[in-house]
């Protein structure tokens, strides 16, 4: 089953980061709230060789983290949805923003 | 042996290096602790020294496990004052020098030794890069992930965006690293390499191939670390030492590197530019951490990365990574970080052979590495100096 990915955010400074840290880099609070993160960009993608050898691509996401998160059919500069599968935080194209390979 | 601290006026040197054999296939019986003993007997034959010298030693090694430094210790038979272990891969050696240069200097040991090396064999290797830390466990195994070449290869076409570098380009260091290696009777590999067969190396995470890659070995290095009226023949002086840690919180996209930040304090603590060095020694998990860290040191004039790799590298040979680097030589695990450190300690001491760079009295030196999630968290540097 496949859920849009949530991310904290820093009760206290609204810092959002993933994966999670125990204290937040920033201001040094420990309480999380949940936010959306959920979409975002991808910046580059790598293949993998071997059977089935996944595509991996570092996404940007619009809350601010930067994540590495499978990518299936994802081309660098896709906007992408992000869903986290069986603990895998997976990278779906937008319809419409796949515009390369 | 006295225990306590004193006679704080000691000047501590670096008096010898030594590499026990790297092999892709090591004999049975060649296992993690043989190879450090190995590393170990070598290094204090080359400093005039023996066991019974010897008050300190710092180890790095992932297959030590369940043993520790102490184990280490019982095993070598010798009886210490200083005793420290680091975990932290390619970025032990600076760490635990810098560690071992204060020790000395107060007078908590005379004598240390630091060790480092490794044996994974291929079910360990895998076991190791799984569980490498709780990130890694938890957010990259689950993609299918492999280990981090997958990750330096996003970073790898980062940089060369951002820099209008090419394959060819970022193919320099390997190519001008084994062209080193062929005069280092102790690189695994060790046949030129040309731009030929380097571009239409089979892809292993596009756009990286086999020989941007490092060979897995097993082998052990070793420097002894003590005062310097203890030391015959040439020894090395650590001029600087800087580290810094967790910089970026694995947030940044290191088209500038922690090495950046850290380089005005390292060159200004050592009295010396990049310009002054004859040698260096950056830590070469991938071609592209080799171009980071040269450039972040300074190391590349008027920041023209192409030039610097074709002219200065390829034709030129000028001498990065001597031994051929991990790329050429091989990673024995953490061995990694203190290989570059023994290189720069022999080629300092005039101890190179074939490959001896002349002249060589001023080197820099790094440790890199530990990937938290999506690159190395830990740099280190050390710039070192020949003292005759």
């Amino acid at each position: 089953m496949s859920t849009p990915l949530r991310i904290p955010i820093c009760d206290r400074c609204a810092l959002a980061l993933w994966p999670p840290r125990t204290l937040c880099p920033r201001c040094g609070g420990g309480a999380w709230r949940e936010g959306d993160g959920s979409r975002g960009r991808a910046e580059q993608t790598t293949d993998l060789t071997g059977d089935g050898a996944p595509r991996l691509a570092t996404v940007r996401l619009d809350a601010g983290p930067v994540v590495i998160a499978r990518a299936p059919g994802v081309a660098a500069g896709d906007r992408v949805t992000l869903s986290l599968d069986a603990g895998a935080l997976q990278a779906d194209p937008d319809p419409g923003s796949h515009d390369r390979g | 042996m006295r225990t306590t601290a004193g006679g704080a006026d000691g000047e501590a040197v670096i008096a010898a290096a030594y590499e026990a054999r790297y092999e892709r296939h090591p004999a049975a019986g060649r296992d993690t602790t043989a190879l450090l003993a190995e590393a170990f007997a070598g290094a204090l034959e080359e400093a005039g020294l023996t066991a019974a010298d010897v008050d300190g030693l710092g180890v790095a090694s992932f297959s030590l496990q369940p043993d520790h430094a102490i184990d280490l210790c019982w095993r070598l038979g010798i009886t210490v004052r200083w005793l420290m272990e680091d975990p932290h891969g390619g970025a032990s050696a600076v760490n635990l020098l810098q560690h071992a240069v204060r020790a000395v200097e107060a007078g908590d040991a005379e004598t240390i030794v630091l060790l480092a090396g490794d044996h994974l064999d291929r079910a360990a290797f895998a076991r190791l890069v799984r569980q490498y830390n709780r990130a890694t466990a938890e957010q990259l195994v689950p993609l299918g992930y492999p280990g981090p070449n997958a990750l330096f290869a996003m970073l790898t076409t980062r940089y060369g965006e951002a820099h209008g570098l090419d394959r060819e380009d970022l193919g320099c260091v390997p190519v001008a690293q084994r062209a080193w290696a062929g005069r280092n009777p102790g690189a695994v590999y060790r046949a030129p390499l040309s731009f030929e067969e380097y571009l239409a190396a089979p892809p292993v995470a596009t756009p990286l191939t086999r020989y941007d890659c490092v060979p897995v070995v097993a082998g052990a290095d070793a420097i002894v670390v003590t005062r310097r009226e203890r030391a015959a023949g040439p020894t090395v002086r650590v001029r600087a030492i800087a580290q810094l840690h967790n910089d970026d919180q694995q947030q940044d996209d290191r088209l500038r590197s922690g090495f950046a930040t850290l380089a005005p304090d390292l060159w200004r603590t050592a009295g010396v530019g990049p310009e002054d060095v004859d040698a260096a020694y950056v830590y070469d998990d991938y071609p592209v951490m080799a171009v980071v860290q040269a450039a972040d040191l300074g190391l590349v004039p008027g920041g023209d990365l192409r030039r610097w790799l074709r002219r200065t590298l390829v034709e030129e040979a000028w001498p990065l990574n001597t031994s051929g680097g991990q790329l050429s030589a091989g990673q024995a695990g953490a061995a990694a970080g203190l290989h570059g450190v023994v290189e720069a300690v022999q080629q300092l001491r005039g101890r190179a052979g074939e490959r001896q760079v002349p002249a060589c009295e001023l080197a820099v030196v790094t440790g890199y590495g530990m990937v938290l999630y999506r690159h190395g968290a830990c740099h280190g540097a050390a710039v070192l100096e020949r003292l005759s």
